[in-house]
């Protein structure tokens, strides 16, 4: 195989600069391939790597949906966490309370996402600068009158200047007057985190979830999320089939099936992506079919010599595909390079769509994603070289000889 | 049709042609480029067919290497029956057996002298160190020892049919089969050719030479005529 690999190499070299070209042009299909290869699970993987950043292995939603998706709450929350967090292997069970609140500060009001959670400290944010809320028991439903404790997102702080310290009222309306199953509340600003799953401009705070039952006026028990933390991830999946039992109006979503059903709304991406690289791999196999079988008929004579000298021909067929495979290995610097560069800007078109968190990326680059596009490439260069291999295999030695020495 | 000149059967021929006919399906009908022709080639010998263009030199040249078979009669290489013979068994036995010099030199225009001549030694699996003392033992013996890294293109035409001639041996072939090797030369050099090959014979090899031109058939030590596909 090495011999015909340089042998196929300097045939490649005899036309350097169509050769050159060829490989220009596999190098930007192929770049094509290679964000399309991102994209395609590239939102999964992005999602899948700040889950696990992330540290809850478990996440409890109403059955059907998922994490803030909509309005709907777990019946008695707080219930079902507390049995989750019974259960041996289980390091902790957080219920998360998530609905959207009001801020008025000064004059101005502005819509803030609002997680209520039992205390500080439970890893559904991470802090930033000042205080966390504070911890133990926070659910008093009178409170002691003084304002609550609210950790905001940067935003907050670059859109609104709210500064830690600072005094704010938290409402379940937007204006005094405007009627609705809410109460207001002075609030103040003890730190800042990060949300993890911000949009672009999305303000975001954290309260106690009694405090944030108080705002909205909601009934005690209900959660809209429940994080679940183990001790040993390989417990997972039996301990979310535990839970599915005891619990059936809910879904226990490991991260694998939480990826899997986030997956399957995204379908549109992976419908796009894989046009885009049927395209892509089209068009390179063109090209190589194209220019293989250009080269192979300005040789035709040499290749009836080369078969006349003893190749076989599963040897010269052999040789033809290898001229197809190493054009497409010439391509991949190229194409990495190119796809790589593209994929920051085609990823920041993308992440500026409206509804699409910060944290989250739609092209995610990793060695499956370039072992994928470059198996793809280098099977679709040997696949280019198969019908000028056909046509050297199945050439007669004596009537191309006969037909060189006439021409 | 039978051969008009019945073959002298030599006791060590390494190529036996008998009522060897070879047809072509072409567009207008069959052309029948070989009609029963006969023939021996025998080793420390050179034959050369001469003939008129078309008269079929060529094909029988390649019936007897063994890179087109007949469609009737029999063909002997070396004591196996082509007709019976794989295509890769025939591969093999070209490979190892026979080599083959081209009017066109066919050289591969990529590749050095020295690589043309590695090339057949790489596909018998010659190993390494010996193929390339080989090739330029054989490139030194047509006196192109200070052209080994010159390409095809660099080099005129009588030297590149010496490495042509020199690829043809690489395998130490029985045959060595010539097709008009001549043919795309000045006279002197055609000369040079013509006793390259003579003296190629004389050390052991059978030796067929193709030629239309009587100076080179003149130095083979066996000549048959051809013409509208038989021996005359």
């Amino acid at each position: 195989m090495a011999a015909l690999s340089f042998l196929a190499w300097r045939t490649l070299r005899r036309n350097p600069v169509r050769t050159a070209l060829v490989i220009l042009g596999l190098g930007v299909t192929g770049a094509l391939l290679l964000d399309m290869t991102m994209l395609s699970g590239g939102l999964q993987a992005s999602l899948g790597q700040l889950l696990s950043r992330l540290g809850f292995a478990i996440r409890v939603v109403p059955k059907g949906t998922l994490p803030f998706s909509g309005d709907a709450q777990i019946p008695d929350g707080d219930g079902l966490a507390a049995a989750i967090a019974s259960r041996p292997g289980v390091a902790a069970a957080v219920p998360v309370l998530a609905t959207n609140v009001y801020v008025r500060r000064g004059g101005a009001a502005f819509a803030s996402f609002a997680v209520g959670v039992p205390r500080g400290g439970t890893g559904v944010y991470g802090m930033l600068a000042g205080r966390d809320l504070p911890g133990g028991a926070a659910d008093d439903p009178e409170g002691d009158g003084g304002p609550i404790p609210i950790v905001v997102n940067e935003n907050m702080v670059r859109l609104d200047g709210v500064r830690i310290g600072d005094t704010v009222v938290v409402a379940g309306a937007p204006a005094r007057g405007v009627t609705g199953p809410s109460g207001a509340v002075r609030a103040r600003v003890t730190g800042v985190a990060d949300f993890y799953v911000d949009l672009a401009t999305q303000r975001s705070m954290a309260l106690r979830t009694g405090d944030l039952r108080r705002v909205r006026a909601m009934a005690p028990g209900g959660a809209s999320l429940i994080l679940v933390r183990v001790s040993d991830p390989a417990r997972a999946g039996g301990i979310a089939a535990w839970i599915g039992a005891r619990e059936p109006r809910v879904d226990a979503l490991t991260i694998g099936r939480f990826i899997a059903r986030a997956g399957a709304r995204l379908t549109y991406f992976n419908q796009f992506a894989a046009i885009l690289s049927t395209l892509s791999l089209l068009v390179s196999f063109l090209l190589v079919t194209s220019i293989v079988t250009l080269s192979l008929g300005e040789r035709l004579g040499e290749i009836a010599m080369l078969r006349a000298l003893g190749m076989t021909r599963f040897r010269v067929g052999a040789l033809v595909v290898l001229e197809g495979v190493i054009l497409s290995a010439l391509s991949l610097p190229g194409a990495f390079a190119l796809g790589l560069g593209l994929s920051g800007p085609l990823d920041a078109i993308l992440r500026g769509a409206p509804g699409v968190p910060e944290s989250l990326h739609f092209f995610t680059f990793g060695p499956g994603a370039a072992a994928r596009t470059a198996a793809m490439l280098l099977v679709t260069g040997a696949a280019g070289g198969v019908y000028p291999a056909a046509v050297a295999v199945r050439l007669g030695i004596a009537p191309t000889l006969h037909a060189e020495v006439q021409s | 049709m039978t051969a008009e000149v019945a073959p002298v059967r030599a006791p060590g021929a390494v190529i036996e042609a008998r009522d060897v006919t070879k047809d072509y399906r072409m567009p207008g009908g069959a052309v029948r480029a070989l009609r029963g022709v006969s023939l021996d080639v025998e080793p420390n010998r050179c034959l050369a067919i001469l003939g008129p263009s078309g008269c079929g030199k060529s094909t029988l040249l390649h019936v007897l290497g063994g890179v087109d078979v007949p469609t009737a009669g029999a063909v002997t290489i070396l004591g196996r029956r082509t007709s019976a013979m794989s295509d890769a068994a025939l591969a093999a036995l070209r490979l190892r057996h026979i080599g083959f010099v081209f009017q066109r030199f066919f050289l591969l225009p990529m590749l050095t002298a020295e690589e043309n001549v590695l090339l057949p030694m790489i596909e018998a699996g010659v190993p390494a160190g010996e193929r390339r003392a080989r090739a330029r033992a054989l490139l030194a013996r047509v006196g192109l020892a200070a052209r080994l890294r010159h390409r095809p293109g660099e080099l005129s035409g009588g030297e590149m049919q010496r490495v042509a001639i020199a690829r043809a041996l690489a395998n130490r072939p029985r045959i060595l089969l010539a097709d008009e090797p001549t043919g795309e030369l000045d006279e002197a050099t055609g000369r040079e050719i013509g006793t390259l090959l003579r003296e190629l014979s004389a050390e052991g090899l059978a030796v067929v030479v193709v030629t239309h031109n009587p100076e080179l058939a003149a130095l083979a030590g066996r000549q048959v005529r051809m013409k509208d596909g038989v021996i005359t």
